[in-house]
Protein backbone atom coordinates (compact mmCIF):
# COMPACT_ATOMS: atom_id res chain seq x y z
CA UNK A 1 0.00 0.00 0.00
CA UNK A 2 1.44 3.35 -1.01
CA UNK A 3 1.98 6.25 1.35
CA UNK A 4 2.97 9.89 1.06
CA UNK A 5 5.88 11.73 2.53
CA UNK A 6 7.68 14.92 1.62
CA UNK A 7 5.52 15.41 -1.45
CA UNK A 8 6.33 11.95 -2.83
CA UNK A 9 4.33 8.75 -3.06
CA UNK A 10 6.22 5.66 -1.92
CA UNK A 11 5.48 1.97 -1.76
CA UNK A 12 8.35 0.89 0.49
CA UNK A 13 8.57 2.02 4.10
CA UNK A 14 12.29 1.36 4.31
CA UNK A 15 14.81 4.16 3.89
CA UNK A 16 18.32 2.83 3.47
CA UNK A 17 21.80 4.25 3.88
CA UNK A 18 24.64 3.97 1.39
CA UNK A 19 27.61 3.69 3.78
CA UNK A 20 29.76 0.93 5.25
CA UNK A 21 29.14 -1.76 2.63
CA UNK A 22 31.94 -4.19 1.80
CA UNK A 23 32.06 -2.88 -1.77
CA UNK A 24 30.23 -0.49 -4.08
CA UNK A 25 28.76 -3.43 -5.99
CA UNK A 26 27.34 -4.98 -2.82
CA UNK A 27 25.95 -1.57 -1.86
CA UNK A 28 24.01 -1.44 -5.10
CA UNK A 29 22.78 -5.03 -4.79
CA UNK A 30 21.73 -4.61 -1.18
CA UNK A 31 19.86 -1.38 -1.84
CA UNK A 32 18.01 -3.03 -4.72
CA UNK A 33 17.29 -6.08 -2.57
CA UNK A 34 15.81 -3.89 0.16
CA UNK A 35 13.16 -2.50 -2.16
CA UNK A 36 13.83 0.92 -0.62
CA UNK A 37 12.83 3.92 -2.65
CA UNK A 38 14.82 6.42 -0.59
CA UNK A 39 18.58 6.31 -0.11
CA UNK A 40 20.62 8.54 2.17
CA UNK A 41 23.88 10.15 1.09
CA UNK A 42 26.31 12.68 2.52
CA UNK A 43 28.64 15.46 1.45
CA UNK A 44 32.31 15.31 2.23
CA UNK A 45 35.41 17.25 1.34
CA UNK A 46 36.92 15.98 -1.87
CA UNK A 47 40.15 16.78 -3.63
CA UNK A 48 40.05 16.97 -7.42
CA UNK A 49 42.45 14.03 -7.67
CA UNK A 50 39.87 11.84 -5.95
CA UNK A 51 37.35 12.32 -8.71
CA UNK A 52 35.01 14.57 -6.79
CA UNK A 53 32.72 11.76 -5.67
CA UNK A 54 31.71 11.14 -9.26
CA UNK A 55 31.98 7.35 -9.20
CA UNK A 56 29.91 6.98 -6.04
CA UNK A 57 27.30 9.40 -7.27
CA UNK A 58 27.06 7.53 -10.57
CA UNK A 59 26.30 4.28 -8.74
CA UNK A 60 23.59 5.96 -6.71
CA UNK A 61 22.04 7.62 -9.74
CA UNK A 62 21.81 4.27 -11.48
CA UNK A 63 19.45 3.12 -8.74
CA UNK A 64 16.95 5.85 -9.69
CA UNK A 65 15.75 6.37 -6.13
CA UNK A 66 14.75 9.41 -4.12
CA UNK A 67 17.83 11.01 -2.58
CA UNK A 68 17.83 12.05 1.06
CA UNK A 69 21.06 13.95 1.76
CA UNK A 70 22.17 14.17 5.37
CA UNK A 71 24.04 16.72 7.43
CA UNK A 72 26.01 14.07 9.31
CA UNK A 73 28.90 15.38 11.36
CA UNK A 74 27.49 18.86 11.86
CA UNK A 75 27.67 20.20 15.40
CA UNK A 76 25.85 23.51 15.03
CA UNK A 77 22.80 24.94 13.32
CA UNK A 78 25.09 27.05 11.14
CA UNK A 79 27.06 24.05 9.87
CA UNK A 80 23.89 22.07 9.24
CA UNK A 81 22.17 24.90 7.37
CA UNK A 82 25.18 25.44 5.12
CA UNK A 83 25.48 21.71 4.45
CA UNK A 84 21.80 21.53 3.58
CA UNK A 85 22.15 24.43 1.16
CA UNK A 86 25.09 22.72 -0.54
CA UNK A 87 23.16 19.44 -0.69
CA UNK A 88 20.18 21.10 -2.31
CA UNK A 89 22.38 22.45 -5.08
CA UNK A 90 24.22 19.18 -5.73
CA UNK A 91 21.34 16.74 -5.42
CA UNK A 92 18.60 19.01 -6.73
CA UNK A 93 16.23 18.14 -3.91
CA UNK A 94 14.73 20.09 -1.05
CA UNK A 95 14.79 16.99 1.17
CA UNK A 96 17.32 17.06 3.98
CA UNK A 97 17.97 14.58 6.76
CA UNK A 98 18.87 17.08 9.44
CA UNK A 99 21.51 15.86 11.87
CA UNK A 100 23.11 18.11 14.48
CA UNK A 101 25.22 16.11 16.86
CA UNK A 102 25.51 17.21 20.48
CA UNK A 103 27.63 14.44 21.92
CA UNK A 104 30.36 12.63 20.05
CA UNK A 105 30.32 9.61 22.34
CA UNK A 106 26.81 8.43 21.57
CA UNK A 107 26.09 10.71 18.59
CA UNK A 108 23.08 12.09 20.39
CA UNK A 109 21.32 14.93 18.58
CA UNK A 110 21.76 18.48 19.94
CA UNK A 111 18.10 19.41 20.43
CA UNK A 112 18.43 23.19 20.62
CA UNK A 113 20.62 23.56 17.54
CA UNK A 114 18.48 20.99 15.72
CA UNK A 115 15.34 23.01 16.35
CA UNK A 116 17.02 26.25 15.28
CA UNK A 117 18.30 24.69 12.07
CA UNK A 118 14.96 23.06 11.30
CA UNK A 119 13.09 26.31 11.67
CA UNK A 120 15.49 28.18 9.39
CA UNK A 121 15.62 25.49 6.72
CA UNK A 122 11.84 25.22 6.58
CA UNK A 123 11.72 28.98 6.00
CA UNK A 124 14.09 28.41 3.09
CA UNK A 125 11.79 25.82 1.54
CA UNK A 126 13.41 22.61 2.70
CA UNK A 127 11.50 19.46 3.57
CA UNK A 128 13.24 18.67 6.83
CA UNK A 129 13.58 15.09 8.07
CA UNK A 130 15.02 15.69 11.55
CA UNK A 131 17.06 12.98 13.23
CA UNK A 132 16.06 13.45 16.86
CA UNK A 133 15.83 11.70 20.17
CA UNK A 134 12.59 10.15 21.38
CA UNK A 135 11.89 13.16 23.63
CA UNK A 136 8.21 14.07 23.29
CA UNK A 137 8.62 17.79 23.83
CA UNK A 138 11.44 18.09 21.32
CA UNK A 139 9.33 16.23 18.77
CA UNK A 140 6.39 18.51 19.45
CA UNK A 141 8.57 21.59 18.97
CA UNK A 142 9.97 20.23 15.71
CA UNK A 143 6.42 19.68 14.50
CA UNK A 144 5.45 23.17 15.63
CA UNK A 145 8.20 24.83 13.56
CA UNK A 146 6.94 23.03 10.47
CA UNK A 147 8.53 19.59 10.24
CA UNK A 148 6.19 17.27 8.35
CA UNK A 149 8.00 14.14 9.48
CA UNK A 150 10.00 13.21 12.57
CA UNK A 151 12.81 10.67 12.83
CA UNK A 152 13.43 9.67 16.45
CA UNK A 153 16.16 7.19 17.25
CA UNK A 154 15.60 3.68 18.52
CA UNK A 155 19.11 3.69 19.99
CA UNK A 156 22.36 5.53 19.24
CA UNK A 157 23.63 5.35 15.66
CA UNK A 158 25.42 2.15 14.78
CA UNK A 159 24.73 0.33 18.04
CA UNK A 160 22.19 -2.13 16.66
CA UNK A 161 20.56 -2.32 20.08
CA UNK A 162 17.01 -2.00 18.83
CA UNK A 163 14.37 0.00 20.63
CA UNK A 164 15.86 0.84 24.02
CA UNK A 165 12.84 2.85 25.17
CA UNK A 166 9.62 1.36 23.80
CA UNK A 167 7.61 3.52 26.20
CA UNK A 168 8.97 6.72 24.65
CA UNK A 169 8.29 5.60 21.09
CA UNK A 170 4.81 4.38 22.03
CA UNK A 171 4.14 7.75 23.63
CA UNK A 172 5.29 9.58 20.51
CA UNK A 173 2.92 7.57 18.37
CA UNK A 174 0.02 8.14 20.73
CA UNK A 175 0.64 11.86 21.20
CA UNK A 176 1.57 12.65 17.61
CA UNK A 177 -0.92 10.56 15.67
CA UNK A 178 -1.03 12.73 12.55
CA UNK A 179 2.63 13.16 11.63
CA UNK A 180 4.72 10.49 9.90
CA UNK A 181 7.23 8.97 12.31
CA UNK A 182 10.28 7.14 11.03
CA UNK A 183 12.60 5.31 13.38
CA UNK A 184 16.11 6.36 12.46
CA UNK A 185 19.19 4.76 14.00
CA UNK A 186 19.84 1.95 16.41
CA UNK A 187 18.07 -0.82 14.52
CA UNK A 188 20.11 -4.02 14.40
CA UNK A 189 17.74 -6.79 13.47
CA UNK A 190 14.66 -7.20 11.31
CA UNK A 191 12.71 -7.97 14.49
CA UNK A 192 13.61 -4.50 15.81
CA UNK A 193 12.22 -2.92 12.67
CA UNK A 194 9.15 -5.08 12.86
CA UNK A 195 8.59 -4.02 16.47
CA UNK A 196 8.73 -0.35 15.54
CA UNK A 197 6.26 -0.88 12.73
CA UNK A 198 3.96 -2.80 15.07
CA UNK A 199 4.00 0.27 17.33
CA UNK A 200 2.54 2.23 14.45
CA UNK A 201 5.64 3.90 13.08
CA UNK A 202 5.43 4.82 9.42
CA UNK A 203 8.88 3.77 8.32
CA UNK A 204 12.40 2.73 9.20
CA UNK A 205 15.69 4.33 8.24
CA UNK A 206 18.72 2.12 8.69
CA UNK A 207 22.17 1.55 7.32
CA UNK A 208 24.60 -0.40 9.50
CA UNK A 209 22.22 -3.29 10.14
CA UNK A 210 22.29 -4.13 6.45
CA UNK A 211 25.73 -2.91 5.43
CA UNK A 212 27.55 -4.63 8.29
CA UNK A 213 25.68 -7.92 8.09
CA UNK A 214 27.65 -10.90 6.86
CA UNK A 215 25.41 -10.99 3.81
CA UNK A 216 24.06 -7.47 3.24
CA UNK A 217 21.98 -8.42 0.21
CA UNK A 218 20.04 -11.13 2.06
CA UNK A 219 19.72 -8.97 5.18
CA UNK A 220 18.25 -6.16 3.10
CA UNK A 221 15.57 -8.52 1.89
CA UNK A 222 14.94 -9.70 5.45
CA UNK A 223 14.35 -6.12 6.58
CA UNK A 224 11.97 -5.51 3.72
CA UNK A 225 9.89 -8.48 4.82
CA UNK A 226 9.98 -7.55 8.49
CA UNK A 227 8.85 -4.00 7.83
CA UNK A 228 5.94 -5.20 5.70
CA UNK A 229 4.96 -7.70 8.39
CA UNK A 230 5.10 -5.09 11.13
CA UNK A 231 3.00 -2.66 9.16
CA UNK A 232 0.37 -5.30 8.40
CA UNK A 233 0.29 -6.31 12.06
CA UNK A 234 -0.27 -2.70 13.13
CA UNK A 235 -3.10 -2.29 10.65
CA UNK A 236 -4.61 -5.58 11.80
CA UNK A 237 -4.92 -4.30 15.43
CA UNK A 238 -3.02 -6.75 17.64
CA UNK A 239 -4.83 -8.54 20.43
CA UNK A 240 -4.64 -6.95 23.88
CA UNK A 241 -1.87 -8.25 26.13
CA UNK A 242 -3.05 -10.00 29.31
CA UNK A 243 -1.41 -11.16 32.50
CA UNK A 244 -3.44 -14.33 32.90
CA UNK A 245 -3.61 -17.32 30.62
CA UNK A 246 -6.69 -17.93 28.55
CA UNK A 247 -7.11 -21.24 26.70
CA UNK A 248 -7.61 -21.01 23.00
CA UNK A 249 -9.12 -24.50 22.72
CA UNK A 250 -12.77 -24.61 23.90
CA UNK A 251 -13.10 -25.91 27.46
CA UNK A 252 -16.67 -27.03 26.91
CA UNK A 253 -16.72 -30.75 26.19
CA UNK A 254 -13.20 -31.41 27.39
CA UNK A 255 -12.86 -35.23 27.70
CA UNK A 256 -12.18 -36.81 31.06
CA UNK A 257 -13.60 -33.74 32.83
CA UNK A 258 -15.32 -34.46 36.13
CA UNK A 259 -17.51 -32.25 38.31
CA UNK A 260 -15.35 -32.83 41.39
CA UNK A 261 -12.21 -31.42 39.85
CA UNK B 1 50.12 36.19 -2.69
CA UNK B 2 47.09 35.44 -0.52
CA UNK B 3 46.92 32.55 1.91
CA UNK B 4 43.75 30.56 2.34
CA UNK B 5 42.58 27.21 3.68
CA UNK B 6 41.28 24.74 1.10
CA UNK B 7 39.42 21.82 2.65
CA UNK B 8 41.17 22.47 5.94
CA UNK B 9 44.69 22.63 4.52
CA UNK B 10 46.87 25.66 3.92
CA UNK B 11 46.98 26.80 0.34
CA UNK B 12 47.61 29.99 -1.58
CA UNK B 13 46.84 31.96 -4.69
CA UNK B 14 49.42 34.08 -6.50
CA UNK B 15 46.95 36.99 -6.57
CA UNK B 16 43.33 37.62 -5.61
CA UNK B 17 41.05 35.62 -7.89
CA UNK B 18 37.39 34.93 -8.27
CA UNK B 19 36.22 31.53 -7.15
CA UNK B 20 35.65 30.14 -10.64
CA UNK B 21 39.24 30.89 -11.67
CA UNK B 22 40.65 29.59 -8.39
CA UNK B 23 38.76 26.32 -8.77
CA UNK B 24 40.29 25.79 -12.19
CA UNK B 25 43.75 26.47 -10.77
CA UNK B 26 43.16 23.93 -8.03
CA UNK B 27 42.11 21.32 -10.57
CA UNK B 28 38.37 21.24 -10.04
CA UNK B 29 36.64 20.69 -13.34
CA UNK B 30 32.91 20.93 -13.95
CA UNK B 31 32.39 18.19 -11.44
CA UNK B 32 29.74 17.41 -8.93
CA UNK B 33 30.64 19.66 -6.03
CA UNK B 34 29.32 22.52 -3.92
CA UNK B 35 31.19 25.20 -2.06
CA UNK B 36 31.12 27.09 1.20
CA UNK B 37 33.43 29.95 2.12
CA UNK B 38 33.85 30.61 5.82
CA UNK B 39 30.94 28.21 6.46
CA UNK B 40 28.61 30.18 4.18
CA UNK B 41 27.20 28.52 1.07
CA UNK B 42 28.21 30.03 -2.25
CA UNK B 43 25.75 29.20 -5.05
CA UNK B 44 27.31 28.08 -8.31
CA UNK B 45 25.80 31.10 -10.05
CA UNK B 46 28.03 33.38 -7.94
CA UNK B 47 31.37 31.67 -8.54
CA UNK B 48 32.40 34.17 -11.21
CA UNK B 49 31.92 37.17 -8.91
CA UNK B 50 32.93 35.67 -5.56
CA UNK B 51 36.37 37.09 -4.75
CA UNK B 52 38.62 35.03 -2.54
CA UNK B 53 40.14 36.97 0.34
CA UNK B 54 43.13 36.46 2.59
CA UNK B 55 42.41 33.84 5.25
CA UNK B 56 39.25 32.49 3.65
CA UNK B 57 38.31 28.95 4.61
CA UNK B 58 37.01 27.21 1.51
CA UNK B 59 35.21 23.89 1.60
CA UNK B 60 34.62 21.95 -1.60
CA UNK B 61 32.28 19.00 -1.03
CA UNK B 62 31.02 16.17 -3.20
CA UNK B 63 28.58 13.29 -2.82
CA UNK B 64 29.71 10.42 -0.66
CA UNK B 65 28.08 7.50 1.08
CA UNK B 66 26.04 8.31 4.15
CA UNK B 67 23.56 6.86 6.59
Amino acid sequence: MSWHIGGKTLNSRLFIGSALYPSPAIMQQAIRSSGAEVVTVSLRRQNPSEGGGTSFWQLIKELQLNILPNTAGCHSAKEAITTAQMAREIFDTNWIKLEVIGDDYNLQPEPFQLLEAAEQLIKEGFEVFPYCTDDLVLCQRLRDVGCNVLMPWAAPIGTGKGIINPYALTTLRERLPDIPLIVDAGIGLPSHACQAMELGFDGILLNSAVAQAGDPVTMASAFAGAIKAGRQAYLASPMPEKNTAAPSTPTLGTPFWHQDK
Amino acid sequence: MINIFLNGESSSLSKPETLDIALTQWGYQDGCYAIAINETFVPRSQYHQQLINEGDRIDVVSPLEGG
